[in-house]
């Protein structure tokens, strides 16, 4: 576990989210005053939870603020670098997932992260391809669930 | 007392389908708990879509699951003991005197003392949780919503335990929870709440998304931020078995860290870490004349072993009769449960007597399995551990996407978990704590439904919340569970003082 530390990064860290909560809280507030209905049948209806939620978090929002307390180091540069990276390419193989069907989509994303993970190119691509392959046969034909097929057909 | 529901339980849990669930649930549980890289929570919420894509019953599932839960208590001692890193939380402390035991040449000694204690903690809080639990069932029907809702504000005054020396971050973390709930169709008016005109949001976000993306995905981001790569070097696993005499030598340490253990664990908001630190710390401040505690001293190995594994069962007690989590894991159990649609709650034994006997019969038989399977089989275990990162990474990544895809065949549900990930990432950098998220959803939708049903039935008085004994008992706990500790806080500090 790492540790938590509070510097004065830590504060900037905390005061950003913070201000990223309160706004979260504000828009949480907006969009419940759009929320339609006609008839309710207790008199709270379905606006005053998500009220008293939104002045709750922008309350702790506030207090966050003023004592945000220990964080983390912030990742480094390499860091930074598999964080995006990994987003990316699971968003990228998850949306060609029903058109590429779910063997080859897998495929990919686990060699991306086995690579990511200090894998040789080769080890990361046998990697993928097992682990796709092994998780489809468990999750289709073995306990019945249905996985995208791609024009291959898997 | 009525023990009716334990033998109608033995019936359940002694079908060949359910042994079967339940001997791959302490395997599992053990190899997840000997792993630091995942813990039980990340597990259950693995296998909670698996079970659930292959139309398991509730009972299997749940016994499946929790099969999980304390396997995986068994398990976090082979790594803390092999490699002064806690496989879960719960092992933390069994560091300490474990792994000292290990570079001494007593790794056998240690893992075979731990592992008794884990039975005898298991077993006798399993006893305990068969008489005391339906005890609250007694209660049951005296439940309606103005008490259901007070036992939810009492749930919550409980997260006053969790907050350590941030509250501001449990209490948004809390608050974040119960905000996920709002989103979906409103049952009570039918308004359609931040569901962006998109019909796969009118359900809402589906809980396993969230246990995915805030456990699973969180933690591979933690993992790669870090870029963690290698495998772990275990000690080697030399010594003998101890002799009966010594493992009957420890029955003292075992039984005052079981009953610490049971204690915590019931306690909502509390789990097995907390009882095994108040275990270890309690058995070092009245047992360490020698000063051998910290340096190889096997009561250091079964206080905290002990204590996890009766405070996991332990917090089997508040979620199966109150529908209150004892812990992050029964949290997500809970979730099982309504995934399900089963209520948990004080109605629960009244109503599925069979479900809940299955389980607790289960966790008897489930225990004994984990005594039998660790002993001989820990070398199997360990085995887990010199899995390299880049194979084991990929695996809880396909995981994740196949548990949530095979339960809902949504990618927007993937997406969803994806960016729950990603922000569970950034407040685990800050120090928030993802269980209160967790509570906050798991009981959010029950509190504002019965919040609401209450008025409805009142037709607006704001009395009714306060007007049952049952509800002021409830209220009264509530506001003793905040207020109590800051108070003898300040007491002992004027007497200190004075």
């Amino acid at each position: 576990m790492s540790e938590h530390r509070s510097d004065a990064g830590a504060t900037r860290r905390g005061r950003v989210m913070a201000g990223a909560l309160l706004v979260g809280a504000l828009l949480l507030a907006f969009a419940t005053s759009h929320i339609d209905y006609k008839f309710s049948s207790d008199p709270l209806g379905p606006r005053f939870a998500p009220y008293l939620l939104a002045l709750l978090l922008a309350l702790t929002s506030l207090w966050y603020f003023a004592t945000p307390g220990g964080a983390e180091a912030p990742p480094d540069a390499q860091g930074v670098k598999n964080l995006l990276g990994f987003m990316a390419l699971s968003v990228i193989c998850v949306a060609l997932m029903p058109t590429l069907g779910f063997i080859t989509t897998m495929a990919v994303l686990a060699a991306g992260v086995a690579f990511m993970f200090n894998a040789t190119p080769l080890m990361a691509i046998v990697t993928g391809v097992a682990q796709s392959m092994l998780w489809w046969w468990v999750f289709g034909p073995l306990i019945g669930g249905t996985l995208p097929k791609g024009p291959l057909g898997f | 007392m009525d023990l009716g529901y334990l033998w109608q339980g033995f019936g359940v849990a002694l079908q060949w389908q359910n042994l079967i669930y339940g001997l791959i649930g302490c395997f599992l549980g053990t190899m997840i708990g000997c792993l630091p890289a995942i813990g039980p929570i990340n597990g259950i919420a693995l296998l909670l879509p698996i079970a659930y894509t292959a139309k398991l019953p509730a009972e299997s599932t749940l016994i499946l699951l929790a099969a999980v839960y304390y396997g995986a208590e068994y398990g976090g001692r082979i790594s803390s003991i092999l490699l002064n890193v806690p496989g879960d939380a719960g092992a933390v402390m069994t560091t300490i005197d474990g792994n000292p035991m290990a570079r001494q040449g007593k790794a056998t000694e240690a893992l075979v003392a731990s592992g008794v204690a884990s039975f005898v903690g298991g077993l006798l809080a399993l006893i305990a949780m068969t008489f005391l639990a339906p005890l609250f069932g007694l209660v049951a029907i005296k439940f309606g919503p103005a008490e259901y809702f007070a036992l939810m504000v009492f749930a919550f005054a409980t997260l006053s335990s969790m907050v350590g020396h941030e509250p501001v971050k449990t209490l948004i973390g809390c608050l974040l929870g119960l905000a996920l709930t709002t989103i979906g169709i409103d049952a009570t008016s039918g308004a359609y709440r931040f569901t962006f005109h998109n019909p796969e949001l009118d359900d809402g976000i589906e809980f396993i998304v969230l246990v995915i993306g805030l456990f699973s995905i969180s933690e591979v981001l933690l993992m790669l931020e870090r870029h963690v790569a290698g495998t772990f070097k275990p000690l080697a696993i030399t010594g003998r078995y101890p002799s009966l005499k010594t493992l009957a030598s420890m029955w003292g340490t075992s039984l005052r860290s079981t009953v610490i253990g049971f204690v915590v664990g019931v306690l909502p908001g509390t789990g097995a870490s907390v009882a095994s630190a108040v275990a270890y710390t309690t058995e070092k401040k009245f047992n360490n004349r020698d000063g051998t505690f910290g340096k190889g001293d096997m009561r250091g190995v079964v206080a905290p072993e002990s204590a996890n594994n009766a405070a996991a069962t332990g917090a089997f007690v508040p979620m199966l009769t109150l529908g209150v989590p004892g812990s992050g894991t029964t949290a997500v159990m809970l979730g099982a449960l309504m995934l399900y649609n089963i209520q948990p709650g004080p109605q629960l034994f009244v109503e599925q007597p069979a479900l809940v006997g299955g389980l607790v019969a289960s966790m008897y038989v489930g225990n004994l399995l984990l005594l039998l399977m660790n002993l001989p089989l820990v070398k199997v275990f360990v085995s887990a551990l010199l899995l390299p990162n880049w194979i084991l990474i990929p695996a809880i990544t396909l995981l994740s996407i196949l548990g949530v895809y095979s339960s809902y065949s949504s990618v927007l549900s993937l997406y969803i978990m994806f960016g729950i990930g990603a922000v569970g990432y950034l407040l685990r950098k800050l120090g928030f704590d993802m269980a209160p998220i967790i509570l906050g959803f798991v009981l959010g939708k029950v509190m504002e439904t019965n919040l609401r049903n209450a008025l409805a039935l009142s037709g607006g008085e704001i009395g009714i919340l306060f007007e049952s004994a049952l509800s002021l008992l409830l209220w009264a706990m509530a506001v003793a569970i905040v207020v109590g500790p800051w108070l003898y806080g300040r007491l002992k500090r004027k007497a200190r003082a004075a």
